[in-house]
């Protein structure tokens, strides 16, 4: 099913009956998780609406209207006013 | 045994802990919510004929719920009191579920099972606060993924390890036509919200740099590696090596040389590749100019995880969930 879904089981046991088998595109992923490189993406708070901030400035810092030090600040604090909403 | 029903079956042992919690608690349907299509959730759907094969009396149900709408239908079905017994749910949605009481946290035998066969990473994806919420289910890595073929007739057979090495290889994969728009990108981004974002993290883990403080309450989106990497990938748009008309999906067609993506893409690749795929498709960790102890992906994590409700359905004792009501004790998906 994992397979199927183009997705990596998260038990030890499933990921190390995977490698068995894997082939190179497999294996360079499944080599991030088991060597411990892999960290985990954070649970952050309303994280949809942080990602969908920070997009739109990363979009502008691409196309070249802010440079990258304004996108980011500005992003920075629109995403640590929803940062502070929460409990 | 092939992968896929290897795959299956080890989801069918998280899903069956849960299914185990639910029966324990009177109920003879269970019903579990995914956003999977039919087609995805086939595998799934022999996994309930099994659990309840081998548990009688027992009816699981699936539901399924377009994922744009699938937050939203968890956020209605509780305050209506139709909630199923267990979801899968993407991890990012945890957070604010959490917080408004939406969520049960499983019980200690099954947080022993996961702390004793997950990895450390693998469990955090799953906990808020030092809290476990619920069963991991699907991992998505990070990585450097480029078209052999195009990196080949660039002249290298080596995937980059550095952005200076990424940004020369790319520049001669670079191919624009005569109207000046690029036909083959050296490298390329996606248009979804995710696509900009994740590989903006990944490469800022790669630097050694988590995108926010480890208690969740800060970013770290001003940092000067934060803001060095923005600067490098808007530097691709401003030299002509990418553009908004050349973006990730145009890998499948080969038109792309490199792209930071997350494994599960690969199904879309094989069918397009076809016998080419191992060919062509080269996965490598994410460049970085941070010297080789940085980090070199991110990864989230899917996961089942029971909804605290009461509801009211047939098979469902009325009287029970009035009680609960009365008592205002934890629904447990009767």
């Amino acid at each position: 099913m994992m397979k199927g879904m183009g997705s990596f089981s998260g038990a030890n046991a499933d990921l190390e009956v995977m490698g068995r088998d894997a082939d190179a595109f497999d294996k360079a992923y499944l080599d991030e998780v088991t060597s411990g490189r892999a960290v985990t993406q954070p649970n952050i708070w309303q994280a949809s609406e942080v990602d969908r901030i920070l997009r739109g400035y990363i979009d502008q810092a691409w196309a070249g209207t802010m440079s990258a030090e304004d996108a980011l600040t500005q992003a920075d604090a629109e995403i640590q006013a929803i940062l502070d909403e929460q409990p | 045994m092939t992968r896929r029903l290897m795959g299956a079956l080890g989801a069918c042992s998280a899903l069956g802990l849960l299914a185990s919690v639910a029966v324990a608690q009177e109920a003879k349907t269970i019903q579990v919510a995914t956003h999977y299509t039919e087609e995805q959730a086939a595998p799934l759907l022999e996994c309930f004929r099994a659990y309840e094969a081998e548990h009688p009396g027992v009816t699981v149900e699936h539901q399924q719920t377009a994922y744009g709408d699938f937050l939203q239908t968890i956020l209605t079905s509780r305050v209506g009191g139709t909630a199923p017994d267990i979801y899968n749910v993407y991890s990012v949605w945890v957070p604010q579920l959490a917080a408004a009481g939406t969520l049960e946290a499983p019980p200690q035998e099954m947080a022993d099972f996961i702390t004793q066969n997950y990895s450390p990473a693998t469990v955090g994806a799953a906990t808020i606060g030092g809290q476990l919420w619920g069963v991991p289910t699907e991992l998505s890595v990070y990585a450097l993924v480029y078209n052999r073929k195009l990196l080949e007739a660039a002249g290298t057979t080596e995937p980059p390890k550095t952005w200076a090495e990424l940004r020369e290889i790319a520049q001669k994969i670079t191919r624009t036509n005569d109207q000046g728009n690029i036909d083959v990108g050296g490298y390329a981004y996606g248009t979804s919200v995710a696509e900009g974002v994740h590989p903006l993290y990944s490469q800022m883990f790669a630097a050694g740099v988590a995108p926010f403080a480890e208690d969740g309450r800060s970013t770290n989106l001003t940092s000067p590696q934060a803001v060095k990497i923005l600067g490098d990938q808007a530097a691709l748009f401003a030299d002509g090596i990418t553009s908004n008309a050349i973006t990730t999906d145009n890998f499948a067609s080969g038109a792309v040389g490199m792209q930071i993506s997350a494994n599960w893409n690969k199904f879309g690749w094989q069918e397009a590749f076809g016998d080419q795929f191992a060919d062509t498709v080269g996965v490598a960790p994410i460049p970085h100019d941070e010297g080789p102890g940085g980090r070199c992906s991110i990864r989230s994590s899917g996961r089942w995880i029971r909804p605290r409700t009461p509801r009211t359905r047939p098979g469902t004792s009325c009287a029970t969930s009035a009680r609960r009501a009365r008592t205002g004790s934890p629904a447990r998906g009767g």
